[in-house]
C-alpha cells in the first residue's frame, strides 16, 4: 500500500467572466504515487468541479499540462506527489499557470498565443530536400543525427519559457529558438539561409543570456542552453 | 587529486549555507544556481555602473588637485578602505563570470560546474590579494612594466574573442559586448589590484597625475573608458529589454543610458587628455 500524504494545494484562481483573480486553498489526502494531473482530477470529482486546468496525453508528450509549482514550471502529469514532497521538502503547495501567455482560467493559458511565437520559426522543413526518385528513404548518418537528435524531443510544453531569466518581450524564447535550430541541424532542410536569418533576427538567438534554467526544468532533459549556444558560437 | 576531493567536499557545506537565505534557496530549487549566478552578474554590473560614476567624478577633482587631495583625507579612513576594498567581489565576480559565459558560449566550454568552481576559487584568491595589499599598502611596481602587460594580456583575450565572434551573425553591439568584456577582465582587474598595492598610486594627486603624463598611461586609459562606458551601456540596455516591452517607453530609456554614457565618455577623455 503506497503512502499517502495530507496535502495542502493553494491554487491561483480567475475567472474570465468577472475577471477576479484569487487564491483557493484546498486539503487533499492523496497518495504519494498520484501525479499532479490526479489530484487536480480529484478536486474536480470530489470539491470543485470549477477548478479549470488543462491535459491532453498525461503522458509527458503533448506539453499541455505545463504549471508552475512552488516556483518550478513543470508538467503537472509527470510529478508524483511523493517525490514533490521530497523536492520541496514540504506538504504545501502553490500551484499558478504558466506566464507565457494569456491566462483563460485557472491554470489553463492560451496556449495559441504562445504557439504563435513557434509558427514564427516555421517548424517544418521549409524546403526538403527532394525525394529520392528510387523511392528510397533519406538517410542521416548516426554521427549526424546525434548531434540534434536531442532536441528534436522538445515538446513545446513552454517549462524553459517560463524560467528564462531573459524572459519574452524581446526574445522568442529558448523553445522557439530550438524548434528552428533543430531544423536547421536537419540536413533535409535546405533553406538555411532563411532559417539562420530567424535565428539572428532581433528577438533571435543572441537575446539568451545562458542563465541555464531552460536545460535545469526542461522535462524532457534537453540541455536547451547548449543547442543555443551553439547558435551563438556561428556554427551555422 | 585530493585536492579536488577536499574541494567537492566544502561545496556541499557551501551550498547548504547558502540555501539557508530563502531567496537564494528558492531560485536554486526552481531554476538552479546559473541562474542565481546571472542574476548575481547583473547585479555586479549595475554595483561596477554606479561606482564607475562615483569613479569618473573623484578623477574630475583632479583638475584643482588640492581638492581632490581634500577630498582623498578625507575619504582615507577605515570604513572606506574596507568599501574600497569590498568592491573587489562585485568585480571579480563579474568580470570571471563573464569569462565563463564567453567560453561557454563561443568557445564551446561545457564543462560549467568546473568553470564555475575556478571562478569562485580564482575570486576568493583574487579578493584576498587585493585585501592583502590594501593592509600592506606599500608594495612598488614599475607602472609601464605593470601595465604593459595588462594592457597586452587584455589584447590578446580581445582579439581572440574578436577572431571567434566577429565572423558570426549575432547583433555588432552584442559581438562588441563580448569583445570589450574579454578586453576588460584584465583591464579592470589589474587595476584593482594597481590601485590597492600602494596608497599613493591611487590616491595622491602628484602620483595621478605624474603618472598620467605617461602617453602610453593616457592611450590605455583612452581606450578602456571607451570600452567600458560601451559594456555598461549595453549591459544596461540588455537587462532594460528583458522587462519592458518594444514600444516609446523602452526607447526613452534606451536613448537615456546612450546619452549618460555618452556624456560620461566626453568628460571622462576629457579629463585624461587634460592631465
Amino acid at each position: 500500500m503506497p503512502k499517502s500524504y495530507s496535502i495542502t494545494l493553494d491554487i491561483n484562481r480567475y475567472d474570465p467572466d468577472t475577471r477576479l483573480s484569487w487564491i483557493q486553498t484546498y486539503q487533499v489526502e492523496a497518495s504519494g504515487i498520484l501525479r499532479f494531473v490526479d489530484v487536480l482530477r480529484r478536486i474536480n470529482d470530489e470539491q470543485d468541479p470549477t477548478l479549470a486546468w488543462s491535459s491532453s496525453c498525461e503522458h509527458a508528450q503533448c506539453g499541455s499540462c505545463g504549471i508552475i509549482l512552488n516556483g518550478k514550471p513543470l508538467l503537472s502529469c509527470e510529478l508524483l506527489v511523493k517525490d514533490a514532497v521530497g523536492q520541496f521538502n514540504t506538504h504545501r503547495f502553490k500551484l499558478r499557470p504558466l506566464t507565457i501567455a494569456p491566462v483563460l482560467r485557472d491554470l489553463v493559458v492560451d496556449l495559441e498565443k504562445a504557439y504563435d511565437r513557434v509558427h514564427k520559426t516555421k517548424p517544418y522543413l521549409i524546403k526538403p530536400v527532394p525525394y529520392q526518385p528510387e523511392g528510397d528513404e533519406y538517410r542521416i548518418s548516426p554521427k549526424t543525427l546525434e548531434i540534434y537528435s536531442e532536441a528534436t524531443r522538445c515538446i513545446n510544453c513552454f517549462c524553459c519559457a517560463t524560467a528564462c531569466i531573459s524572459g519574452y518581450h524581446h526574445f522568442l524564447g529558448p523553445n522557439v529558438t530550438l524548434a528552428n535550430m533543430v531544423r536547421l541541424m536537419d540536413p533535409r532542410e535546405r533553406a538555411k539561409k532563411e532559417r539562420t536569418d530567424i535565428l539572428y533576427r532581433e528577438d533571435g538567438v543572441y537575446r539568451c543570456h545562458t542563465s541555464k534554467a531552460c536545460s535545469f526544468v526542461c522535462p524532457k532533459d534537453i540541455d536547451v542552453s547548449h543547442f543555443l549556444a551553439l547558435g551563438k558560437e556561428g556554427r551555422f | 587529486m585530493e585536492k579536488a576531493l577536499r574541494i567537492t567536499k566544502i561545496e556541499p557545506y557551501i551550498i547548504s549555507l547558502m540555501e539557508r537565505f530563502p531567496i537564494l534557496s528558492y531560485y536554486a530549487t526552481t531554476r538552479a544556481w546559473p541562474f542565481l549566478i546571472s542574476w548575481g552578474h547583473r547585479l555586479a554590473g549595475l554595483t561596477l555602473v554606479g561606482y564607475m560614476f562615483a569613479h569618473i567624478y573623484t578623477l574630475s577633482l583632479l583638475s584643482t588637485p588640492a581638492d581632490f587631495d581634500a577630498d582623498m583625507r578625507l575619504l582615507h579612513n577605515p570604513v572606506f578602505s574596507f568599501l574600497e576594498w569590498a568592491l573587489a567581489i562585485p568585480l571579480a565576480f563579474h568580470s570571471l563570470n563573464g569569462g565563463r559565459l564567453i567560453l561557454y558560449e563561443l568557445f564551446h566550454v561545457r564543462e560549467d560546474e568546473i568553470m564555475i568552481r575556478w571562478m569562485v576559487i580564482l575570486g576568493l584568491i583574487y579578493i584576498l590579494i587585493v585585501g592583502f595589499l590594501s593592509i600592506e599598502e606599500g608594495t612598488q611596481v614599475s607602472v609601464n612594466v605593470f601595465w604593459s602587460i595588462t594592457v597586452a594580456m587584455s589584447l590578446i583575450a580581445s582579439l581572440i574573442v574578436f577572431n571567434k565572434v566577429w565572423g558570426t551573425r549575432n547583433s555588432i553591439p552584442w559581438k562588441l559586448q563580448r569583445i570589450t568584456g574579454a578586453y576588460m577582465i584584465p583591464m579592470v582587474l589589474g587595476h584593482m589590484l594597481f590601485m590597492h598595492m600602494n596608497y599613493l598610486t591611487g590616491h595622491d594627486s602628484k602620483t595621478i597625475l605624474l603618472r598620467m603624463q605617461n602617453p602610453f598611461i593616457k592611450g590605455a586609459d583612452f581606450v578602456f573608458i571607451i570600452f567600458l562606458l560601451f559594456h555598461a551601456g549595453y549591459g544596461i540596455f540588455s537587462v532594460i529589454a528583458d522587462y519592458i516591452r518594444p514600444g516609446p517607453l523602452l526607447k526613452s530609456l534606451t536613448c537615456l543610458v546612450v546619452i549618460v554614457m555618452a556624456i560620461s565618455a566626453y568628460y571622462g577623455i576629457r579629463l585624461i587628455m587634460a592631465l
